[in-house]
């Protein structure tokens, strides 16, 4: 994708970890609920009638 | 090992052009998968389904490893690393995911390919398989369209590994000893 067009930012003076974003977790649950779906619906066949070859 | 502009900005044009095809590709053969499901033409449906197992194994698949393969020159050439910031390391695993899912599926594309290739494919014949291969695509399709928005906005985020890499490199340019990597 259209990646690095600028360098990274530096980090905050301070000496602590701010911690894993909060975009991160919304963006692995979103993630983690599509993945279920998409396996759960492989495994039923749901959607898929007359599933594989 | 960081690149030089010259061969990091030809790196990234390489990067550009493999993911961006990807995502061409793939928006290409959702719309052969629609035809190929909805078309009452059956000569029509025996050329989408060539088309799309062509498309799949000679543009689609060489093009999942492009992005990965750039993507991993582009990020351990240059400052970002490849586990320092939370974006890149979910661009990378959005790759590696979605170019194993798209090998496990060029099965059941050279199967439709083949049986259409030999007879003729009434509306409901293989159906569950041409629907799954319209829901693959969309589901692709959306996937890169993630990846290539996490590129464009660059969200912040360090890892704590990033942040410790980063904190080190900022002591060290200040003089002053690095921070211990075990904490």
């Amino acid at each position: 994708m259209t990646s690095q067009p600028r360098e990274p930012e530096p980090p905050d003076d301070s000496a602590d970890y701010s911690g894993t974003p909060r975009w991160v977790y919304a963006f692995a649950a979103v993630a983690i609920v599509l993945i279920l779906l998409f396996v759960i619906l492989h495994l039923t066949g749901r959607g898929f009638r007359g599933h594989g070859p | 090992m960081i690149m030089t502009p010259g061969l990091r900005k030809l790196a990234l044009t390489a990067h550009v052009i493999a993911s961006v095809g990807w995502l061409g590709a793939v928006a290409a053969f959702l719309a052969l998968a629609a035809a190929g499901l909805t078309s009452q033409d059956e000569q029509l449906v025996r050329a989408v389904y060539q088309a799309m197992k062509l498309t799949g194994s000679c543009v689609i698949v060489p093009l999942s490893f492009a992005p990965l393969l750039t993507g991993l020159i582009q990020s351990l050439g240059t400052s970002w690393g490849l586990f320092q910031h939370y974006w890149v390391l979910i661009k990378l695993l959005i790759a590696v995911f979605a170019t194993v899912l798209l090998l496990i599926h060029m099965q059941p594309i050279s199967h439709v390919a083949g049986v259409a290739a030999e007879t003729t494919l009434s509306s409901g014949d293989l159906r569950g398989l041409r629907v799954q291969l319209i829901f693959d695509a969309g589901a692709a399709l959306l996937v890169l369209l993630v990846a290539t928005t996490l590129s464009v906005c660059k969200p912040k985020g360090l890892t704590r590994y990033g942040w410790r890499k980063q904190r080190q490199q900022q002591l060290v340019s200040r003089g002053s000893p690095p921070i211990p990597t075990d904490r």
